[in-house]
């Protein structure tokens, strides 16, 4: 069971909805998946070009809509992108991301920090995609934040938990929910986060841009299960040396003799 | 009047109010929010709020993303 923010949830997996050719693609991947946390962006309505209704139908399946504060520049874009979105969908969880550097999308700590202290203020449930940086999560900690988002690489490289070894000191000393989010290529690297102890792990680019998106939204949803099993049932500890699986008597010697 | 509409200078031929104008783009109230002058509005005070000459106004919604 995933606790954010006063819910609970049956699946740890949260999707993006980005990169879908279509509302209905998304919705059938968000099914398959399992999630029932969605993120999505707020913009300025375009005039221009049509776009699929998203916001209707997630919330006809029941999903639990975390809109993101994407493309803020800094904290005070970020508080205005969350009102916004507070003021369009009437929900007050917010994802905050402030990443000026469009090439890594790397997120801003300092600028972060400064929203999600003004957001907390002003009631908001405050999600924020961070550096993978324990230090940072404890200070967001202390603000109130309902979750941290360290990420495991850049937004949409796939290359899965490049941040492993601060990863683990960040869900070993939080007593927030750790989101693991960004760079998740493939389902071995969710279920690798789920079994070192990460209570979500968002995923989008890697279902929304996979050859068969609700094929692979399916496998999410197999390695959600997998790796939260594994981390509840506990691992078996790791050695250097060989520990013996089958007795080693030499049964054959004392028969011959 | 004139305004500025998601960056677009357009004429209004009749004084509206916000709530209105968003009508009169196609767009329902649900789902979307509306800045004037780079201030948020909000919905309650939609039907009360007289659009002037030279306002900037920018209506917003929620897209795709991760």
């Amino acid at each position: 069971m995933l606790k954010l923010a006063g819910r609970e949830f049956n699946s740890h997996l949260i999707v993006g909805t980005g990169k879908y050719a279509s509302g209905e693609q998304l919705v059938q991947a968000c099914l398959a998946s399992g999630a029932q946390i969605a993120t999505m962006a707020v913009k300025r309505v375009d005039t221009e070009h049509h776009t699929d209704e998203i916001v209707k139908p997630l919330l006809e399946i029941g999903v639990q809509l975390m809109p993101n504060t994407s493309g803020a520049k800094n904290a005070r874009e970020a508080v205005f992108a969350a009102k916004l979105a507070r003021e369009a969908l009437e929900v007050d969880w917010i994802k905050v991301e402030v990443h000026p550097d469009v090439k890594y999308l790397l997120p801003d700590p300092l600028e972060t920090y400064a929203a999600c202290k003004e957001l907390i203020k002003d009631g908001f449930k405050v999600f924020p995609y961070i550096p993978a940086d324990p230090v940072l999560c404890r200070r967001l900690e202390d603000l109130g934040v309902s979750a941290v988002m360290p990420l495991g690489s850049p937004i949409g490289s796939a290359r899965g938990l490049e941040t492993l070894g601060m990863l683990k000191i960040i869900i070993a000393e939080s007593h927030v929910p750790v989101i693991i989010d960004a760079g998740i290529g493939c389902p071995s690297d969710a279920v690798k986060a789920f079994e070192l102890g990460a209570d979500a792990c968002m995923v989008n680019t890697a279902i929304a841009a996979a050859g068969d998106k609700i094929l692979m939204a399916k496998a999410f949803n197999l390695a959600q299960q997998a790796g939260r099993l594994a981390y509840e049932a506990g691992l078996a500890g790791q050695s250097e040396t060989a520990s013996p699986t089958s007795p080693l008597e030499a049964f054959l010697k004392e028969a011959m003799q | 009047m004139k305004i500025i509409y998601q960056d677009h200078e357009i004429t209004l031929d009749d004084e509206l109010t916000l709530l209105e104008f968003v009508r009169s783009q196609g767009l329902s109230e649900q789902g979307v929010a509306a800045a004037v002058n780079e201030e948020i509005i909000p919905k309650r005070s939609w039907a009360e709020f007289r659009l002037a000459d030279g306002m900037q106004v920018d209506i917003f919604n929620l897209v795709a993303g991760g």
